[in-house]
């Protein structure tokens, strides 16, 4: 099982397919033969179907449906920073560190950092493309998600932060505020805010920039009320962005 | 709906002991600092209830604002008068910048946090204070660990038997410091002191019993309360 995971997802949906294909073709070619051998030319017609159904299914369909669910530029991109990001890990996980260590007035253990990278995904469609985020490293403090999570752009505060361009701030007072704003304000579905951490209370999303774009976003978070934007020394972070933006620039992964 | 709609009720009646035994610490603990309170301008009273500027601090009603985000903590009667009550919420005041002489926070522990404390230091003329206090963060701790509770929340137990969870947030006496500095105070004008219930107080609720046990000490040794004094 730690094998298949390390495969990268487009590539199992496609083995997977294959694999049922397969099976499927097998099965009902051996029983076709079987009637042939029988000399029931007639049955032997229905499992032969099945057969060429399997192989219609095999070298036509199972490249449409793997292009639609995974279209390739997309899983270049994504392979593109598996190789990348490892050489830039330790790094930006510093950076951050130290991003996270200069706040004042709070419990540093109730804060989590980490940096999204922005990306462009492709439709299949119309061969537009719309950014994305995704998450290029673990969160830096006890809570958050692991690495290579996507969000979409145009949700949460990370998206407000790269329709504005500007650093963007949200606290809650209460964990019945966090669940209203969440949809009412911030664009997640009922059940998208379910699956996310309620503790949180305090969040920061500070744009990172590169030759006046913006590349990415640090992102904070904490389990404390108010936390932000006081405990922030602005400038502290503006120079941490700076310098995630040369490490990405270096890496060539911008 | 405020949090403290649900509570407001009966949040004051005897029946909910925890609640007097801290206004009885709160007494003890703000009666040497009357002196201190400016004898002129306007005092703002952040997260009133029914008021207790005067009960607290001797000072003059007609000078106080009642500030509270919860209407019906607001309208209940018998309360302290004052000269304005404002329904609003205490992380943003809608004040202007130096606009008072004191401003006080009794049990802030729904609210406290950097941005009510940098508001509360931005609407405070220079030379004024601020007088605030909160439950303590080992009483709390404590407590909410034998009951099984979220740290960051306390539990009411209404007189009909009902339990309503609000937010309260507990914060370390050095944490507290750290943050009137980081909201403005000037650190050599910041105190934070630890107070007890008074040795008099004869009917001791559960909820001080509990913990005091925890910690291995009498209900009358462990501090209850943060007493936090800043000066612009």
């Amino acid at each position: 099982m730690s094998l298949l995971s390390k495969i990268p997802s487009r590539k199992r949906f496609r083995i997977a397919g294959r694999s049922i294909c397969l099976v499927v073709g097998f099965i009902f070619a051996y029983w076709a033969a079987i009637l042939i051998g029988k000399g029931s030319y007639f049955f032997a017609f229905f499992p032969s179907i099945v057969v060429f159904i399997a192989s219609f299914a095999e070298f036509i369909l199972m490249d449409v449906f793997t292009e639609k669910i995974y279209p390739a530029r997309t899983e270049k991109i994504l392979a593109d920073l598996e190789e990348k990001i490892p050489k830039i890990k330790k790094n930006l996980s510093d950076e951050l560190d130290s991003a996270r260590n200069a706040l004042k007035g709070c419990n540093i253990d109730q804060v989590s950092i980490t940096l999204h990278l922005k990306v462009s995904v492709y439709s299949t469609v119309d061969e537009s493309s719309e950014d994305a985020f995704i998450q290029i490293i673990d969160y830096r403090g006890r809570f958050g998600g692991k690495r290579w999570r996507t969000v979409n752009a145009t949700k949460g505060i990370i998206g407000r932060c790269l329709r504005t361009g500007k650093t963007e701030i949200v606290n809650f007072a209460s964990e019945e505020e966090y669940d209203r704003r969440m949809v009412e304000e911030f664009s997640f579905t009922r059940e998208e805010a379910n699956k996310r951490t309620k503790r949180a209370r305090s969040y920061w999303a500070h744009p990172v920039f590169s030759h006046e774009e913006l590349v990415g976003v640090i992102y904070l978070f904490s389990n404390e009320l108010q936390v932000f934007p006081k405990a922030v020394e602005k400038l502290r972070l503006d120079q941490s962005a700076k310098h995630i933006a040369n490490l990405l620039e270096v890496a060539r992964v911008i | 709906m405020a949090a403290y709609d649900a509570i407001a009720g009966e949040y004051y009646d005897d029946f909910h002991k925890t609640c007097r035994n801290f206004d009885e610490a709160t007494t003890v603990a703000l009666q040497t600092i009357q002196s201190r309170i400016p004898k002129h301008g306007l005092v703002l009273d952040v997260g009133s209830g029914r008021g207790r500027c005067k009960e607290y601090l001797g000072i003059d009603t007609d000078r106080v604002v009642q500030l509270d985000n919860s209407t019906v903590m607001l309208k209940i009667q018998p309360r302290e008068s004052s000269l304005l009550r404002v329904v609003h919420c205490a992380e943003s005041l809608p004040f202007l910048d130096n606009t008072f002489c004191c401003v006080t926070a009794f049990l802030c522990d729904t609210f406290v946090g950097l941005n009510f404390l940098s508001e509360a230091c931005r609407v405070l003329e220079q030379g004024g204070i601020f007088v605030g206090t909160t439950p303590s963060y080992e009483w709390g701790i404590a407590l909410r660990e034998e009951l099984s509770i979220d740290f960051s929340k306390t539990r009411f137990i209404t007189k009909n038997g009902n339990t309503i969870t609000l937010s309260s947030i507990l914060v370390r006496e050095s944490q507290l410091i750290e943050m009137l500095t980081v909201a403005g105070f000037e650190k050599n004008n910041v105190e934070v002191t630890r107070d007890k219930l008074p040795q008099d107080v004869a009917t001791v609720s559960d909820d001080i019993k509990l913990p005091a046990e925890k910690l291995g000490c009498s209900v009358y040794d462990i501090d209850i309360i943060y007493r936090m004094i800043a000066k612009k």
